[in-house]
């Protein structure tokens, strides 16, 4: 007797049946990478999740993890005897921050089996002056060493990149006043902006006798844009003048500051220029690692080219994005993920908290908003 | 062998593992319709894995097609005697034993079988393990070892 014929097999499985082997073959595939033209390349990736379910402690552990294969090998060839090349992180610097987890020294007390010891150095805009604590009791200034940890200044994008420290740990903080430079407002406007100088020149000349095609943008420091701008020139930048075969990842917590959903009249356009420079990340060896409380406070024109989602306990899923349902996110608990290759597959990995995590750094003269 | 079939995909260990667990819940019920049922169930799970190994059915080798019919008439026959009454059930369970021997063979041989249960944690999968573990596992050997040393406290019993 033959049994009726079956293309295919499909079952319901519960939390229980959410396979680990994949949550552990998408976390490798957002781990490590590989050239953007032989293979796959860059990434981007979103973790969500409410306030305190380990969305920052699971980037800080992927961040100290992101390597890419050596000699143009495809990272499905990859088998522990492939020695992997360290990639250049670049962490958004906040006001309250984490960063000081990745210090050699700390993360080797945390995870004294660990290989990883990072150098860290700090970028701070030449004209902010911050200062740097861990608020500890009493809290104390931290220590920029220069060994395993630097502090550098930048005066723009460019000059940033150059300071970039390869291979290591580079967090970032994005300057408290941030300008357009001219070129980049005029290339804004050939692509899309024709109406945003016009419509700033007629604010500007309101109630003046000028004609706005009289009066120029400020030629010394463009226009002002929101600080969070800056990582748009950033990311372009790093696209631009970059070799192909460096690698980094950008990793932002807290990325609804960074791009957030229905940004208002002009920030809406240059959401546009983030966006399309996504699309190119991937070719140029760049990953991006977002995380934010959820998938809706971020522009949906960032949300939806991201490849690869991130669900924390009580995080919210949406159909568009993710073939997960609502009940199997709701069933996890705290150190407990459910990594997805957006509306493709999905499974089920752990992670474990930071032992030694030092106390939070805190900069002196950030906005809170940062 | 000239002629055989290749393998062309790598069964997940969770089909495995739960072809194991089915194994072993059959292999451990007493109730004849409980038996005859998660017999079904062992056939279905290692068609699955034979299926997701060969690429498909029809890719199977035909000699365990041949099993795989001559075990469904002995199933239908152990749920025809069970049907018929609790005397029969002697009947009934017997060829449940036949179909397990099969079934149980062709998972070995196959390698269908896995009984490990994988869980992936991230950090300790790249870091190793974490100070706190390593901490309470010394904690944990220290403290067999002072057991070890303290000498065994037996109570003397009156009279002895």
């Amino acid at each position: 007797m033959m049994y009726p014929q079956r293309s295919s097999w499909q079952g319901s499985r519960g939390k229980a049946g959410v396979s680990f082997e994949l949550g552990a073959a998408i976390q490798n595939e957002v781990q490590i990478h590989d050239d953007g033209i032989m293979n796959f390349g860059g990434i981007s990736a979103l973790t969500t999740g409410p306030m305190g379910c380990g969305k920052t402690t699971y980037m800080i552990e992927t961040a100290q993890a992101v390597a890419y294969m050596p000699d143009g090998l495809s990272k499905d060839e990859h088998n522990k005897d492939i020695p992997l090349n360290p990639e250049t992180v670049v962490w958004r610097g906040r006001k309250y921050d984490y960063w000081n987890s990745m210090i050699a020294s700390n993360w080797l007390r945390s995870f004294p089996q660990s290989h990883v010891a990072r150098h860290v150095c700090v970028h701070v805009h030449k004209d902010d002056p911050l200062d740097f604590f861990e608020l500890a009791e009493p809290r104390r200034e931290v220590d920029f060493d220069g060994v395993e940890l630097s502090f550098l200044e930048y005066k723009n994008a460019k000059d940033l990149y150059s300071n970039l420290v390869k291979g290591e740990t580079n967090v970032v903080y994005e300057p408290t006043e941030y300008f357009l430079q001219n070129d980049v407002v005029e290339e804004l406007i050939k692509q899309t902006l024709e109406d945003l100088r016009l419509a700033r020149l007629k604010r500007k000349n309101r109630g003046k006798k000028k004609t706005p095609e009289d009066v120029d943008i400020d030629a010394d420091k463009g226009i002002q844009a929101p600080s969070s701008v800056f990582w748009y020139e950033f990311l372009e930048t790093i696209m631009e003048i970059k070799k192909r075969e460096e690698f980094f990842s950008i990793f932002i917590d807290e990325a609804h500051q960074v791009a957030k959903m229905n940004p208002p009249g002009e920030l809406y356009h240059l959401g546009n220029w983030l966006a399309n420079s996504m699309i190119d990340f991937r070719r140029n060896n760049i990953s991006l690692f977002l995380a934010s409380h959820d998938a809706q406070l971020l522009d949906y024109r960032i949300v939806d080219r991201v490849l690869y989602f991130f669900w924390m306990p009580g995080a919210r899923v949406y159909p568009r994005i993710s073939r997960i349902k609502q009940p199997l996110v709701d069933t996890l608990v705290k150190g407990e993920v459910l990594p997805e290759l957006s509306r493709q597959k999905f499974g089920k990995i752990k992670f474990g908290p930071i032992p030694y995590q030092p106390p939070v750094v805190y900069a002196e003269g950030l906005k809170s908003s940062t | 062998m000239p002629g055989e079939r290749v393998e062309k995909f790598k069964v997940p260990d969770d089909i495995k593992a739960t072809i194991g667990r089915m194994i072993a819940l059959q292999s451990l019920a007493t109730d004849p319709g409980q038996r005859i049922l998660l017999a079904a169930s062992v056939m279905q799970w290692i068609r699955v894995g034979l299926s997701i190994k060969y690429g498909s059915w029809d890719e199977v080798p035909e000699r365990y097609h041949d099993t795989f019919d001559a075990d469904r008439d002995l199933w239908q026959n152990a749920m025809m005697q069970y049907g018929r009454g609790a005397e029969f059930w002697s009947h009934a369970l017997l060829p449940c034993q036949d179909i397990a021997d099969d079934m149980v063979h062709i998972a070995g041989v196959e390698s269908l079988i896995d009984y490990r249960q994988f869980e992936y944690n991230m950090t300790e999968a790249t870091y190793g393990k974490s100070a706190y573990q390593l901490e309470e596992e010394s904690a944990r050997e220290q403290h067999t070892q002072q057991l070890n040393k303290q000498p065994i406290q037996t109570r003397k019993v009156p009279g002895v």
